[in-house]
């Protein structure tokens, strides 16, 4: 479980004054729980998830996931038990190695060792594994990774992401970068990995529609802090446009996202 | 930083000043050579010895570029700021440097193959304004008369530093001597020591002698050169006789560089005792005595060349058994 | 010629596996092996001069004196370790970039390898020689001696690129190609960056201070200016090997860098022998590296823009290039 308390990070910005990106921020996620962030831009979404992954560091404040103090852990550590996919399909794999091989490279977090990375056994296992994507990935093992399509990519990236059993995962938008076919694919493949794992989950998304559909709870953030938090039956009883009008009351400003009304 | 900072860092220096200033009273001569290796430590150690002998009082500062021109720039300041007497530059970049920074004090330049084509002086009669020295100009011509002497050599491979002015100039003569005798002249040049071996094996099949002038640069991997010629059975003749003590070649014709110091000493004594440079002719070693040949009969075992008695009792040192005996 | 090219090609192409290290897998723009290479010649040759020393005078048992180039060139390794690590010190804690990082330590290494030389600027090992002469002839007598040196040299070099391979092949050495390629990807597997990238530079500079140990053997002497260049020609080395064999495979890309510098020597050889039919001197040799690097990094953004199968393959042009 992930709980956040009276965050504040704040980038020195030329010119004296710091911008404060989230201001006191407190969240508190049970375990096991799906939560859909959701705001218009400069929010402090994406610094969010930065913070809990250890990316940005806080000015003050705690970060505690799953008991355990994370202002002790610098990214490397912190990404043992958080496991991320971020918006860019490039980012979360190594294009230049093979699939085989990335998937080695996810299969276990920590120290590496001096073992061989892949043997046929251990083959035999990721290829089963990346066989669930159900993109016929299995048989092009020993191919580069930048022969892939970006939703094949952004795939691969989450099966890697869950492969070694992080008990949270973070979710930056990992579904804007595709054409709708693969952003469907990857979405439901983020679910089945949720429920089949058990994992803790924060995403980000600019869609509505699916902020609803995907999680348990809708968090709403403006301006560096939370500015809505609906779950359960209130939650389901929630449309797009109830979460539109949900956001002008709590600001007085509309939410500036045009496109997320169309779907 | 602090003002107080600022002002004691400006009292140390004051006091810094004031001290180099004020000195010993005692006169010092600075002795720069380019490189650490026999010939030039033979130089080096003949100047020493001689200024020693005539002139114990004055304060040796002896330094070593280590074939590094930034470093001996660097020399050439240092000697500049410490007010030195007389400055010695051994060998050819050295002996620039110092012409480049000092301008108001004596220099003297220690074996510079040719002075006037490296910008030190304009003729080698009389010295310059500030400048005058001795000259090693190697005896290219009776090097190369032993070397077909002793074998009959028809292409003559010549292997040298494109990048040191005073091999350029050797290398020129070499050429000319080779185009009177109707030898085939197979030069390779190099610009760096790691490259003499590549160098060498790439015209070791089209020469049947080989030729070193006193190149610094080819005499840093005379080892390697020494390796090749012995494989390939190739008489090497060296311009430098104090390497030839250790390392294998043929046979070793040149300046003994100890008394090339000793010369050198004797025109720094000359100028501490009130000479002035440009009365000093460049000095030039004119007595045969002055030649030393070192003849090897390992290698000439080895390489199949059969050494003239006459030659043998010429020489003044024999490498034989790998043991050098000097007569 | 062997020896001028094949030979040497091989010795140097130990270095071109360490440059290969530090500027294909890491992407660690690394000039430490200017500094790197000349120390491993350095301890070499200062070991087994020392040892001769001490072995003629009796001070030390006459197995230490056989041992001795064994030592050396385990200390030419270590030599050249420890410059990795100065480097790697120098851009991970002081936040130097690399460029200057490694910049610094090949400047500040001359004065060190002055210092393991005795503080002159060579070191001849003409008669004391061991590994070369071991080298010349282990096959024994009837076996010619520059084929018995070259049989040495590939049993050394190949062993490197063997073991190399089967690094790459580990965890941690997949963890090291990933680094170079999006560390990002190796920050999100729990890997510390800075220490993987640690491993890797003290490697590949071990390597360069390694194959200046069998330099100095083969040249005879070590000098501190041994390091001119060799960057260069390290490049140089690679690039021409990914022109010749194209593979996504590490162990063929181990493989090509060898192949590369055998060809770069070639070209340099045939450049020094037959080049004054066109004109070309010894003088113009940097040159024509220099060239060749340019030349060779034309064509592989050539090679790369070339549309491939797959959407969103071949756009990324970078330096690392030339893989698949």
């Amino acid at each position: 479980m992930i709980r956040v308390e009276s965050a504040f990070v704040a980038f020195p910005q030329g010119g004296g004054e710091d911008r404060v990106v989230l201001r006191d921020l407190s969240l508190v996620v049970p375990r096991g729980q799906t939560v859909s962030i959701i705001g218009s831009n400069g929010a402090g979404k994406s610094t969010l998830l930065n913070a809990i992954a250890g990316t940005v560091s806080l000015r003050s404040g705690s970060i505690v996931v799953d008991g355990r103090d994370c202002a002790r852990d610098p990214e490397w550590i912190r990404a043992r038990y958080v496991g991320r996919v971020r918006q860019n399909p490039l980012a979360g794999t190594a294009g230049e190695m093979t699939i085989v091989d990335n998937l080695a490279l996810a299969s276990r977090k920590g120290p590496r060792r001096l073992r061989m990375a892949v043997t046929p056994a251990s083959a035999k296992i990721l290829a089963a594994r990346v066989a669930e994507l159900g993109m016929g990935l299995e048989d092009r093992l020993r191919e580069n990774v930048s022969r892939l399509s970006g939703g094949q990519r952004q795939a691969l990236t989450l099966l890697m992401a869950v492969l070694s059993r992080p008990s949270v995962l973070l979710l930056d938008e990992h579904t804007a970068a595709l054409d709708p076919a693969n952003a469907e694919l990857v979405s439901s493949l983020t679910k089945r990995f949720i429920a089949e794992f058990g994992l803790t989950a924060l995403i980000v998304t600019h869609d509505m529609k699916r902020a609803l559909e995907q999680a348990d709870r809708v968090v709403m953030m403006h301006d560096g802090g939370i500015v809505a938090d609906v779950s359960g039956e209130e939650k389901s009883r929630m449309s797009v446009i109830d979460l539109v009008q949900l956001f002008r009351s709590r600001r007085g400003t509309d939410y500036a996202e045009d496109r997320d009304l169309l779907h | 930083m602090s003002r107080k900072f600022i002002a004691s860092l400006a009292v140390l220096v004051t006091l810094m000043l004031l001290a180099s200033c004020a000195g010993s009273g005692k006169k010092t001569v600075g002795i720069a050579k380019f490189v650490a290796h026999p010939a030039l430590d033979a130089v080096e150690q003949g100047i020493v010895d001689e200024i020693k002998a005539a002139k114990p009082d004055v304060v040796l500062d002896l330094q070593n570029s280590n074939a590094d021109m930034a470093t001996a720039a660097q020399i050439a300041q240092r000697f500049k700021e410490n007010k030195v007497a007389v400055a010695v530059g051994i060998a050819t970049p050295t002996a620039q440097a110092l012409a480049n920074q000092i301008k108001d004090r004596p220099i003297v330049y220690s074996v510079v193959t040719d002075p006037v084509s490296a910008g030190l002086v304009e003729s080698m009669d009389k010295g310059g304004a500030n400048i005058t020295g001795t000259s090693d100009m190697t005896p290219v011509r009776e090097q190369l008369d032993l070397l077909l002497f002793m074998a009959p050599v028809k292409r003559l491979g010549h292997l040298y530093a494109s990048g040191e002015a005073n091999s350029v100039a050797i290398a020129a003569i070499v050429k000319a001597y080779c185009a009177e005798k109707g030898i085939e002249y197979i030069e390779a040049t190099v610009t760096n020591s790691s490259e003499v071996k590549s160098a060498l094996l790439s015209i070791a099949n089209r020469i049947d002698g080989l030729y070193l002038g006193n190149d610094n640069t080819v005499f840093s991997a005379l080892s390697a050169v020494s390796e090749v010629t012995l494989a390939k059975k190739i008489p090497l003749m060296s311009a430098d006789p104090s390497s030839a003590e250790t390392i294998p070649v043929l046979a070793a014709l040149g300046y003994d560089y100890y008394q090339m110091g000793r010369a050198t000493g004797k025109i720094v004594v000359r100028i501490l005792n009130g000479e002035k440079t440009k009365d000093i002719p460049a000095y030039l070693p004119t007595d045969p005595e002055a030649l030393v040949l070192v003849l090897n009969e390992d290698v000439a075992a080895a390489i199949g060349v059969k050494l003239d008695p006459a030659l043998i009792a010429r020489a003044k040192i024999l490498v034989s058994g790998g043991v050098a005996t000097k007569k | 010629m062997i020896e001028g090219i094949l030979v040497e090609g091989l010795i140097y192409g130990i270095l071109a596996l360490g440059v290969f290290i530090s500027f294909r897998v890491l992407d660690f723009p690394d000039l430490t092996v200017e500094g790197s290479f000349p120390a491993g010649a350095a301890a070499a040759a200062a070991i087994v001069t020392a040892a001769a020393r001490s072995g003629a005078t009796g001070s030390v048992p006459s197995w230490f004196a056989a041992a001795a180039p064994f030592v050396a060139v385990l200390a030419g390794f270590v030599a050249g370790c420890l410059a990795g690590l100065a480097t790697s010190l120098v851009h991970h804690k002081l936040k130097v970039p690399p460029l200057l990082a490694g910049i610094v330590t090949m400047t500040g290494f001359y004065s060190i390898n002055l210092r393991i030389l005795g503080g002159k600027p060579n070191l001849p090992l003409i008669k004391n020689n061991p590994l070369l002469q071991a080298a010349r002839t282990w096959l024994g007598p009837s076996v010619p001696q520059d084929l018995a040196l070259l049989a040495a040299a590939l049993l050394a070099a190949l062993l490197v690129a063997a073991l190399l391979d089967l690094f790459f092949h580990t965890e941690t050495g997949i963890a090291m190609g990933a680094l170079g390629d999006n560390e990002a990807a190796v920050i999100q597997v729990g890997v510390n960056p800075s220490s993987l990238r640690t491993l890797g530079i003290v490697l590949a500079n071990g390597l360069a201070g390694l194959s200046g140990a069998f330099a100095a053997s083969y040249q005879g002497f070590a000098d501190v200016n041994f390091g001119a260049g060799v960057v260069a020609a390290g490049l140089a080395s690679v690039m021409l090997g990914e022109l010749v064999l194209r593979s996504q495979f590490i162990g063929a890309q181990l493989f090509r860098v060898l192949l590369g510098s055998i060809l770069f020597r070639g070209l340099m050889y045939a450049a020094r022998s037959w080049g004054y039919l066109a004109g070309i001197t010894p003088n113009d040799l940097r040159l024509l590296t220099a060239l060749l690097i340019v030349g060779a990094v034309a064509i592989s953004k050539y090679a790369a823009k070339r549309p491939r199968p797959g959407p969103g393959a071949g756009q990324r042009i970078s330096l690392r290039g030339g893989r698949p």
